[in-house]
């Protein structure tokens, strides 16, 4: 069965048709989605601080309305090779367990409504990205669509070890 | 030590809340004031207070259901109601006997405190106190109920508490506890204080920061109002609102600091006892000199300077005052003297304490340092007696052992160094042999919203909090010599080691490329100095210390992030961390 978070969505338990909701986005050429309950809100590229010392997938932080919170950049997180940022690059603010912080990513796409039933558990070898971070998998009609855990994907036990 | 179980337990805990609160500031002048009447016996005010104290705790007390807390305070009322009376006179002894038993009303106090309220043997200091009482009195007077028979012998306004009951007599504020008697001051305290909880002084310390920030934005977009586009008067009457907004913006932060402010007298208060003590345990003569009392410092600077100045004081006492006999071999007067004074420069509290002991002894200190290798010997004596005088603050230097061999002082220095260090303040020690030590500890006023000085390295803006910085130099490069490899500034009488700002806080070394006339900017923090070499200097503002969050919030050498005027963010140096990285660099 799928490692799932107790009272999360994709319990499956949960009837069949229940429905979630994501919001889907792109790094490189591959789709990832996010559950839309987590995103606080979508931005443009903004000036980024650096701060000196961060993990290197941390970006630095920003002005958020005036909250100081840290930019992580998913390139970096998974190791794909940089990109110059361009007017398709997106900030998407999430909220991980109280703690905001933003995600850059090459384009927002679209919010998807998929049946909780389409997700499933992740191939052992599926795409660049480190299996530990996805949650499932979404087979759409042409693409496939990759869940991501987020708080794999920022993990804070992870970012002391590291700095 | 029952308390009425019928009370609700949440009203009762509130009200056993008040009565320590409460308590603790008599407790605190009963300290202070017990050892002003050593020196002055015969002033009548002083024992009228002190009796006052005593009389109000054990109403408070014996209310809540305090027995021992109520009746030994009983006791001591008896006898300071016969020396108020001139029935019985000043003397050491009787002295420490009261002084003893309100060590052991402390710890009564503090039994109420945590909760745990056990039975204490009082019957040996309550005998003490009998004997002291009978001492001398005539034989057959009868100690009725003091506050019936008070014989009002002064002019003074004596607020006994008729009805103890009352859970806030609030009749003693928190100055009263360090200023001499003041007669009349007293009268209508009642109504103009009020306790606050300090987490509603702190959001609104958060809020005051928010607003300054927003301050800075909105002057800052009204500088770059276009007039032609907004028009001339439009663009005058902003320009008018915003000089106004600022202007009570400023005057409104003045305001929310001054209310997290406290005396300095609140910390100064319990050295009298302190110094009292210890001089009586090593048969020295010492006379504690307090000015500046009135000195206000932010609440939670307050809490950490108490400790670091029990540690001077104490080496101060034990180290540097020496034997009376010693003292008049010396030409010194046989009563030595420590002077404590406090008094505000600028955005810096600054917290002066001076003895007249015997020094310190530059060269014992010398041997010590390169016994611990921490330098040549060719390197360490060469060195100035007062960089010398900063290894008593290296953790380990300071042992007692040291300092019972050696010179002077030392014990618990390192703690001085770290609690200092942690308010961001500085400290410079300056000695002379025979004629005694005085040691300077300089504070910045609050710790919340910081003036900060604007630098450029490396392409990043950064943040050093301006009371940390000494001096802004523009230096030549004929200033700079190298040891072994590492650039350090001759600046007038000083060697000061120079780090590249932005190399070092990203931990990639200390290549130091100087530029042809470098800027440095001379940092200090407790006893060290630090030159910080930059590329620009870019001005002055007012920040407020924004957390990074929980992901980045351990970045060593960084404080915090602040939002400036036109909405960018900045870091804010941490300067204990920036010292961190620079020492493991070297």
């Amino acid at each position: 069965m799928m490692k799932t978070e107790s009272g999360s969505k994709l319990d499956p338990s949960a009837a069949a048709s229940e429905e979630l909701q994501l919001v889907s986005f792109n790094i490189g050429s591959e789709e990832f989605g996010v559950d839309i309950l987590k995103v606080q809100e979508i931005n443009r590229m903004v000036e980024i601080t650096r701060v000196p010392r961060a993990p290197h997938y941390v970006e630095g932080v920003i002005n958020l309305r005036g909250k100081v919170i840290p930019i992580v950049d998913l390139r970096k997180r998974f190791n794909l090779q940089m990109k110059e940022y361009d007017k398709n690059t997106r900030i998407v603010v999430v909220d991980i367990n109280g703690s905001i912080m933003g995600m850059i990513v090459d384009a927002v796409s679209e919010v998807l409504r998929l049946p909780a039933g389409t997700i499933e558990p992740p191939p052992d070898i599926v795409t660049g990205v480190n299996s530990e971070y996805i949650k499932g998998v979404a087979k759409l009609e042409s693409r496939l669509l990759i869940f991501l855990d987020l708080s794999k994907v920022i993990d804070v036990n992870d970012l002391v070890k590291v700095n | 030590m029952t308390t009425d179980a019928n009370l609700e337990l949440d009203d009762m805990k509130e009200i056993i809340g008040d009565f320590l609160i409460e308590t603790d500031e008599l407790l605190h002048s009963l300290d202070t004031n017990l050892v002003k009447l050593e020196s002055a016996p015969d002033d009548l005010n002083l024992l009228n207070e002190i009796f006052r104290a005593a009389h109000t705790i054990k109403g408070t007390s014996s209310f809540l259901g305090f027995e021992q807390v109520t009746t030994l305070t009983h006791k001591m009322e008896d006898v300071l109601n016969k020396l108020r009376k001139g029935e019985l006179k000043v003397t050491p002894v009787r002295m420490d006997v009261l002084l003893e038993s309100l060590d052991l009303l402390k710890q009564l106090v503090e039994m109420v405190r945590s909760g745990h309220i056990e039975s204490v043997d009082l019957s040996g200091i309550l005998a003490m106190l009998e004997v002291q009482m009978e001492g001398g009195a005539a034989p057959g007077t009868t100690i009725a109920s003091p506050a019936a028979t008070v014989a009002q012998p002064t002019t003074a306004p004596i607020r006994v508490m008729e009805s103890a009951a009352k859970d806030q007599p609030a009749s003693f504020d928190k100055t009263t506890a360090a200023s001499p008697v003041r007669p009349g001051a007293e009268k209508k305290v009642v109504d103009q204080t009020i306790r606050v909880d300090v987490n509603r002084l702190d959001s609104l310390m958060n809020l005051m920061g928010e607003l300054v920030l927003s301050r800075n934005s909105l002057v800052q977009t009204v500088g770059t109002i276009n007039k032609d586009e907004v028009g001339g008067l439009h663009a005058e009457k902003l320009n008018q609102a915003a000089a106004s907004v600022n202007y009570i913006t400023t005057e409104l932060q003045m305001a929310v600091m001054r209310m997290r402010m406290q005396p300095i007298g609140k910390v100064f208060s319990k050295f009298p006892r302190l110094v009292r003590d210890l001089s009586r345990d090593s048969k020295k003569q010492i006379d504690l000199i307090l000015t500046g009392e009135e000195t206000e410092l932010d609440k939670s600077v307050i809490e950490e300077i108490g400790d670091p100045l029990v540690h001077i004081i104490r080496n101060s006492c034990d180290h540097g005052i020496e034997l009376p006999k010693v003292r008049e071999a010396g030409g010194k007067p046989a009563k030595g003297t420590i002077k404590l004074d406090a008094c505000q420069e600028g955005s810096n509290i600054v917290i002066r304490i001076q003895d007249d002991g015997k020094g310190l002894d530059p060269d014992a200190i010398r041997e010590k340092a390169i016994e611990r290798g921490l330098g040549t010997r060719a390197e360490i004596e060469k060195m100035a007696d007062r960089d010398i005088f900063r290894f008593i603050f290296e953790a380990g230097l300071s042992t007692a052992k040291v300092v019972t061999d050696v010179s002077g002082r030392g014990v618990g220095m390192d703690v001085v160094r770290t609690n200092i260090e942690k308010l961001n303040g500085q400290i410079e020690l300056d000695s002379k042999r025979g004629a005694g030590t005085t040691i300077t500890i300089k504070l910045p006023l609050t710790l919340a919203i910081l003036q900060g000085l604007l630098v450029e390295a490396d392409h990043e803006v950064y943040i050093l909090p301006l009371s940390s910085v000494i001096e802004t130099v523009r230096t030549e490069q004929s200033d700079v010599s190298y040891i072994n490899q590492r650039p350090v500034l001759r600046l007038r009488d000083e060697i000061i080691p120079i780090i590249n700002f932005a190399s070092c806080l990203r931990g990639q070394g200390n290549a130091v490329a100087l530029a042809e006339k470098p800027y440095v900017v001379v940092v200090g923090l407790a006893e060290q100095k630090l030159g910080i070499n930059i590329d620009r200097f870019l001005g002055q503002e007012e920040v407020v210390i924004k957390s990074l969050g929980s992901y980045l919030g351990t970045t060593e050498g960084v404080a915090g992030a602040t939002i400036l005027g036109d909405g960018r963010i900045r870091l804010i140096i941490d300067l204990i961390g920036l010292f961190n990285l620079a020492r493991r660099k070297r």
